[in-house]
């Protein structure tokens, strides 16, 4: 309103005509007061609902609630009749933001909620019939619609993080409980020294060993599940009750019997995974001076005498490879000095930076070189020079390592 | 890891550079696909593999075994000399059907 639209005060004077001229003049001004009100009014609520929808909380992820929220603002916002989301729609369609007569004198929006390349529906709303939707109302709609899309994907994004933290608690709980398998204590035999050394690459593999007295002897076992991660060490878990279960079966000194029996126990589980085992059984008779080794595919083996260390290769393929058969094996001397090495390709198989394998061949030659250091100190120079060759390359597999010393001559008990 | 079908013989594939356990899954989905066009029998050439770990021979024991199950040829072709050490070590090479050949021009 101008100071040219007041009425002036001669026009108001004319008896004939002014007072007419007057009322008519006081009604349009009144009209407009009237719809500048509403217009105040209207812009009031629409800054409130802006506030309200700018306001964040963690109860705003939800997604119902934030559809909710956007429907009723949107309603305030647009002055709107009707306003709906709907879940679906066109996915492909490009970013559309329709207007159309709906032949009663109302418009008509539908705005598409996307986020990047994700979709989640549309927002609908249809104007009321005094007001037709315009083009500032298309981009409010579109930064409705926007912003929308952005809670929806936090939503998303929150779930899913909520999903993997879960999961991967459950995987630490499980690779926990899988490598207990391994937490018996080694026997105690005179005459023999016994270590162990096992390292997963991730929170659990597929390696395994196991040592058991029978007789006056020893038997040991020593695995690897093909494949990594949980999925191995499970195998591993059964793996290891397997060899416990038939070292008490199996009488003293038949290594391969032993071994026949846990390729019987285990070949039907192996065949559903398609997974397989390398593994050596080996049994250790110091009455008879012997050590009877049966070997599924299993490397590196190494028997050290009189200081020469020599590879002892497999039999056979790995269990799980072919049905469950019977098992030959071979017989070495062991006496007093001689070690038995076992390993896992967790030595063999690490690379250093250049891409070069530490390999076999340098696995046996230190081995070989070590001389009577006792067995504990056999693992730790054996973990420090694969450490020391991988350098800052990570650790490409399980490694396990198991050493049996027979006591020097003259210290047997 | 590249894989590369023969375009003269489609049974041919060959791999080139390290199969290990990060590539069992993409050479299992290019053998299902090939399946699904109707080309069952396989014969997998590994003289450019320079390295193979125990998932990727347990990925060629099940091609074997699922060839023998179905009646359908598996064969591994020209192994480098990498892979036939791993093979003959782990006495794999017992189970699966070997072959040194003379290349099939692409």
């Amino acid at each position: 309103m101008t100071a040219e639209t007041l009425p002036s005060a001669e026009a108001s004077s004319d008896p004939s005509t002014g007072s007419s001229a007057g009322s008519a003049e006081i009604g349009r001004l009144r009209h407009q007061l009237e719809e500048l009100t509403d217009a105040h009014v209207l812009a009031n609520e629409q800054f409130l609902a802006l506030h309200r929808l700018s306001e964040f909380s963690s109860a705003s992820l939800d997604p119902e609630v934030a559809v909710k929220r956007t429907v009723d603002e949107a309603r305030t916002l647009l002055g709107a009749a009707q306003t709906a989301y709907r879940v679906g729609g066109d996915a492909t369609s490009p970013n559309p933001t329709l207007s159309y007569d709906r032949g009663d004198g109302q418009t008509a929006l539908v705005v598409p909620v996307r986020s990047d390349d994700q979709y989640f529906g549309v927002l609908e709303v249809v104007s009321s019939p005094r007001h037709r939707f315009s083009t500032a109302d298309m981009k409010l709609t579109e930064a409705l619609c926007n912003q929308l899309a952005m809670v929806l994907k936090l939503s998303t994004l929150h779930h899913e993080a909520i999903e993997r933290t879960i999961i991967e608690r459950d995987y630490n709980t499980a690779s926990i409980l899988a490598q207990a398998a391994l937490n018996r204590p080694l026997p105690v035999v005179e005459g023999l020294e016994l270590a162990t050394f096992n390292r997963p690459a991730r929170a659990a593999g597929g390696d395994f060993y196991a040592a058991a007295r029978c007789g006056d002897g020893l038997y040991l076992a020593l695995g690897d599940v093909s494949g990594k991660g949980l999925p191995a060490a499970l195998i591993m878990s059964s793996a290891t009750s397997a060899t416990y279960s038939a070292f008490e079966r199996c009488s003293a000194g038949t290594a391969n019997v032993a071994l026949s029996e846990i390729d019987r126990q285990l070949s039907s589980y192996l065949a559903e995974t398609g997974l397989f085992i390398t593994i050596v059984v080996a049994y250790v008779d110091l009455k008879q001076n012997q050590i009877q080794l049966s070997n599924a595919g299993h490397s590196p083996v190494i028997i050290t005498q009189d200081g020469k260390a020599t590879n002892s290769y497999a039999d056979g393929p790995p269990i799980g490879v072919l049905e469950a058969r019977t098992h030959g094996s071979r017989s070495w001397d062991f006496n007093p000095g001689d070690m038995l090495f076992l390993g896992t390709d967790g030595c063999t198989d690490q690379t250093n930076a250049g891409g070069a394998l530490f390999g076999e061949d340098r696995v046996t030659r230190l081995i070989g070189n070590l001389g009577n250091i006792p067995a504990t100190e056999v693992l730790t120079r054996l973990t420090r020079d694969v450490d020391e060759f991988a350098g800052d390359e990570d650790q490409i597999d399980d490694l396990t390592a198991m050493v049996v010393r027979r006591d020097p001559e003259g210290q047997d008990k | 890891m590249e894989i590369a079908q023969n375009q003269n013989d489609p049974s041919m594939v060959a791999l080139h550079g390290r199969f290990d356990a990060n590539e069992c899954d993409r050479l299992d989905a290019f053998v299902q696909r090939m399946r699904e066009k109707g080309q069952a029998d396989l014969k997998l050439d590994l003289s450019a593999v320079s390295f193979v770990d125990s998932s990727a021979l347990a990925s060629l024991v099940w091609l074997s075994k699922w060839a023998t199950a179905n009646n359908q040829r598996f064969e591994v072709h020209n192994p480098s000399d990498s892979v036939s050490v791993i093979l003959e070590i782990t006495a794999i090479d017992r189970a699966l059907t070997i072959r040194n050949t003379s290349p099939v021009p692409q």
